[in-house]
């Protein structure tokens, strides 16, 4: 592994369970070079797919000549071409993504830094070329997605000094990022998404139509979950200043109420879509959490391809 | 409320406030990106009271309020009185023997009575105390539920013969001690007949400061006090009073047989006239009693004479007929019997007693003549309480010599044995008195020999007979003993006729201390002490030759001074008999219980008991406050000669002025604090302390406060939405 983990503290338990797990599109993805990725075309990978009439031009040493001899005609064996897989990761650096958590715990905008780190690393790890888009009030960091230890040392370098300021647009300015990630690819999007769901929704069925494997990674503070506050408390909101002061006990039941139809509407959008959905919390095992979403995620891939 | 102090408490319900309004202003914002979730209502409300922040500030403030109001020992209304904290503090002074209206009980036992009632009516929670209370605090139970106790202490109270001098300061301790219990329906009822005399001191000082109620100690106490003050007072019988102020026998010692006259002094305390038997008792039997009438306010002295035929010392009681105040009726006095001195003459053969009743013409038998002319004559005129008993020198030794007042050892040249002369020595230094007469046929040399360790130094010289006889020197300065100076005053008749016809001149002075002198300056006689014991030394005979003494009118009190002199150290009587007021002290000699140490007791009306140490024959007897007469005993010695000691009352105890109810009002500030003894009932205030239902209210708040916060903490994590 990279030396990159300078700025970026991961958790090595993650890293190791992370590491069996193999970050495949759901899709079929073209690389510039074979991977463990499916492609629709074919290749020289142990992966046989089909029987193929032989046409001139094809490598005779594709032949089946045992279905030759049982068939007395000429059949090539088609076998799966692995490619590589650009991953471009939407990190969502406004100052909602700041707030700190209480009790010791990570920020959103830490938590969503390690996940990025992670599938970066992972990435890296089975030779998939990883990319990275810091948004804030704008897209503060773009990285291509590329090869190398020392692409992945650069990307680690900026997830360690996320700037974490501005935003309010988040939606918007992903759609700018996706007009320069391209087609095909696994986008990753680690974002609270508390702005308005319109940009977003757009970003993301933009997404989906350069038939991107979308990830959605929403991430939260566990405070924003449970609401647990109990006393007269002043709130603030980090990026417009608004300021409520109200008591907690009063406000809580309605405030959970519409969180809940936030997510059930997100929830649903990427449903429809086909865009994979996973709420994050400050509190959660992240360990467990990851790797069994990832280990769903694959087997749900293996069933559709 | 009891304890209004702790309503200072309630400046504590400031802390929660202060508390409150510090946690708003310290509130820090907290950021929440979820902030557009908020209801807009709410945020509308943001700035108003918020219900459960105030609510939970209601029932902290509620609970400082009745945990303060719990301190402050609420009373509540209630069908019973009380609880009640009572100090019951009863008279016992003499006055309290007064009668009540009935005419036959005394205003103490009224009082006592009605003491008992109240405390028999005590109630589960009631805390009383009972102090008994004259010239010093006599019982003080401390405050107690404990019906029983105190019913026994009251059952047991008793009256004294003193005053009511420690009543104020008792009824200033109780309502001291009141005020600082704290304690509910607090009262102090005084039981007494409120004597004027009890209250004489501070009532002075309310007149010598003008009358102003700051100088009153009580009032001071009183002011801005719960405690309830009550003198209880009942009706007496207004009766005319003959006080018997004292009485006492002249003289104080007698001797068997012979009488000595007491003297009553009455005085008449009424406003009319009266007449009073005054009686000399001998326990209950009356031996002897005078009429006497006496005007309004007048003072009278009656005389009674008794003759004494028992050789014991007694206690007399002298009494008046009864009257309006029977307390100061009686009072007792001691006789004390002297013991019959008796005089061991020791004459030589040459004098021969006369024989019968003969009367001789020696000198011996003049000497006899003199201290007792009934034993000569056989005659009961003039006889005297010494007798003589003449023996030989060779009998001396088997006498036991402390058995005789005095010894006189007449024309003696030699005594018996030297341990004859070691006996007389020791006789004298205990305190016996040896009287040393030689005559003509007593050789200078050989007396100051035998009579050295006696002579004191001095010696006798050779023997005179100066020619018509020697006279007396007058002149009483030049003698340094006043034994005889009644003599030289010619108070016993004149001495220019005595004559000494024969006597021995002075040797040598020593210090021999002369009490007569002859016109030249020889010393005739001298007085030289040893150890406890007196020795006098005669320089010349009583024999009719040698002296004109015995034929003069001044031989036999010459002769009785001497015997007065020389007995007197052994057998004096004192000079009063024990007489004391009630409450004295006083130091009482014991010579008899002398090494005997433990307790001396005294057996009288009460008996007192009185600690003695075995090397001191003196016992201080004090705080006796029961008139009467007491005989004064030892447990280790019963045989011992009687004593006796008697208590009197003070005349100041019969002034039955009573103090009005505008002194006593002025003594509490001014305060209504006079009440009959039926009247006591309406006294209490009828409620109930509120702490079980302010403990109940206390335990709720806290239950709601300590509910109303984890209720409030577990709400937060109830409402997690499903992820």
């Amino acid at each position: 592994m990279p030396d990159a983990t300078d700025n970026l503290t991961i958790d090595p338990r993650l890293l190791q369970r992370l590491k069996g797990v193999e970050l495949r599109s759901r899709f079929l993805v073209r690389g510039l070079y074979e991977n463990r990725h499916r492609t629709k075309d074919f290749g020289a990978s142990n992966e046989f797919v089909e029987h193929k009439s032989y046409q001139q031009g094809d490598e005779i040493r594709t032949i089946d000549w045992r279905a030759f001899a049982r068939t007395k005609r000429l059949y090539v064996k088609r076998f799966e071409m692995e490619a590589n897989m650009k991953v471009h990761l939407l990190l969502d650096t406004s100052a909602s993504m700041q707030v700190p958590a209480s009790d010791g715990r990570l920020s959103k905008l830490d938590l969503a830094a390690t996940i990025a780190g992670a599938i970066a690393m992972m990435a890296a790890d089975q030779q998939d070329s990883p990319g990275l888009f810091c948004i804030g009030d704008q897209i503060d960091e773009a990285i291509p997605a590329c090869q190398g230890k020392r692409h992945l040392a650069l990307l680690f370098q900026h997830l360690g000094r996320p700037p974490g300021k501005g935003g309010g647009d988040f939606g918007a300015l992903a759609w700018d990022a996706m007009q320069r990630i391209g087609r095909k690819g696994v986008t990753v999007v680690l974002t609270d998404a508390l702005d308005d769901f319109e940009p977003l929704f757009e970003t993301l069925k933009g997404l989906v139509v350069r038939e991107q494997d979308v990830i959605l990674l929403q991430i939260m503070d566990e405070d924003e979950l449970t609401f647990p506050f109990d006393v007269m408390t002043e709130f603030r909101h980090p990026e417009s200043g608004q300021r409520i002061m109200g008591d907690p006990m009063q406000l809580r039941a309605d405030y959970l109420e519409r969180l809940e139809a936030h997510q059930n509407e997100l929830r649903t959008f990427c449903d429809q879509h086909g865009i994979d959905y996973l709420r994050i919390h400050n509190g959660d095992d992240l360990i467990t959490l990851l790797s069994s979403h990832f280990l769903h995620r694959l087997a749900r891939g293996g069933a559709r391809c | 409320m009891l304890n209004a102090l702790m309503l200072l408490g309630l400046f504590g319900l400031g802390v929660p406030v202060v508390i409150h309004l510090i946690n708003r202003q310290r509130m820090r914002p907290q950021p929440l990106a979820t902030l557009k979730f908020l209801d807009q209502k709410d945020v509308a409300n943001a700035f108003a009271p918020v219900p459960r922040d105030l609510l939970q500030l209601i029932l902290r403030l509620l609970l400082l309020l009745l945990f303060v109001l719990l301190m402050t020992r609420l009373v509540g209304p209630g069908r019973t009185p009380g609880p009640r904290s009572v100090a019951i503090v009863l008279d016992n002074s003499m006055s309290m023997q007064r009668l009540g209206t009935d005419g036959t009980t005394s205003l103490f036992e009224l009082h006592r009575a009605r003491a008992l009632e109240l405390v028999r009516g005590m109630n589960p929670d009631d805390t009383f105390s009972f102090a008994l209370v004259g010239d010093k605090v006599f019982e003080h139970s401390g405050f107690t539920s404990d019906a029983a106790l105190l019913e026994h202490a009251v059952t047991n109270a008793w009256v004294s013969d003193g005053g009511g001098r420690s009543l104020m300061a008792a009824v200033e301790d109780a309502v001291r001690e009141l005020r600082s219990l704290r304690v509910p329906n607090p009262a102090v009822l005084v039981f007494s007949d409120q004597q004027r005399s009890n209250y004489a001191t501070q009532l002075e000082a309310l007149t010598a400061g003008g009358g102003g109620t700051e100088a009153s100690m009580l009032a001071r106490q009183l002011a801005g006090s719960r405690v309830k003050l009550v003198f209880v007072t009942d009706p007496l019988v207004e009766q005319p009073n003959v006080v018997l102020e004292d009485a006492e026998f002249y003289p104080p010692a007698t001797y068997l047989g012979s009488s000595s006259k007491v003297t009553a002094r009455l005085y008449n305390g009424s406003d009319t006239q009266q007449t009073a038997v005054v009686s000399l008792q001998s326990g209950p039997v009356s031996v002897g009693s005078r009429s006497c009438a006496l005007a309004a306010g007048e003072t009278a002295q009656v005389e009674l004479v008794r003759t004494f035929d028992s050789p014991n010392d007694s206690a007399w009681g002298v009494n008046v007929s009864e009257d309006g105040f029977v307390a100061d009726n009686d009072t007792t006095t001691i006789m004390r019997m002297l013991k019959r001195r008796q005089v061991l003459l020791v004459a030589p053969s040459r004098y021969p007693e006369p024989e019968g009743l003969s009367i001789g013409t020696t000198g011996p038998d003049l000497f006899s003549l003199a201290v007792n002319p009934s034993q000569v004559t056989g005659e009961t005129a003039g006889e005297t309480f010494v007798s003589v008993k003449r023996i030989r020198p060779a009998e001396l030794e088997s006498r036991a010599l402390s058995m005789y007042s005095m010894i006189v050892l007449y024309g003696l040249a030699d005594l018996p044995s030297p341990k004859c002369s070691e006996d007389l020595v020791e006789y004298v230094r205990h305190g016996g008195g040896i009287y040393i007469i030689p005559d003509a046929e007593v050789g200078s040399p050989s007396f100051n020999k035998t009579f050295e360790p006696f002579l004191a130094g001095f010696q006798l010289g050779d023997i005179l007979e100066p020619v018509g006889g020697q006279a007396i020197d007058g002149d009483e300065n030049r003698v340094a003993d006043p034994l005889l100076h009644d003599l030289l005053r010619g108070e016993w008749g004149t001495i220019n006729d005595l004559r000494i016809a024969r006597y021995f001149s002075t040797g040598a002075e020593g210090e021999l201390v002369a009490a007569l002198r002859t016109a030249r300056g020889d010393t005739l006689l001298g007085v030289a002490s040893l150890g406890e014991g007196q020795v006098c030394i005669q320089t010349h005979s009583w024999n009719v030759d040698d002296t004109s003494f015995p034929r003069s009118l001044c031989f036999v009190p010459v002769v009785h001074a001497i015997i007065d002199r020389l007995t007197g150290a052994n057998d004096a009587p004192p000079a009063r008999p024990d007489a004391i007021l009630v409450g004295d002290s006083h130091r009482l000699a014991l010579a008899q219980f002398r090494g005997l140490g433990g307790e001396v007791i005294l057996k009288g009306p009460r008996d007192y008991a009185f600690a003695m140490s075995p090397e001191d024959e003196h016992v201080t007897v004090k705080d006796i406050y029961v008139a009467g007469a007491y005989r004064v005993t030892h447990p280790g010695k019963f045989a011992a000669r009687e004593r006796w000691l008697t208590v009197n009352r003070s005349t100041s105890e019969s002034d039955l002025t009573v103090a009005g109810a505008d002194d006593l009002a002025a003594l509490c500030g001014g305060r209504e604090v006079v009440a009959a003894s039926d009247q006591l009932d309406g006294l209490f205030s009828r409620g109930r302390e509120l702490y079980p239902l302010l403990m109940i209210l206390v335990l709720a708040a806290l239950l709601a406060e300590s509910l109303g916060s984890v209720f409030g903490r577990r709400k937060g994590v109830a409402h997690e939405p499903a992820a």
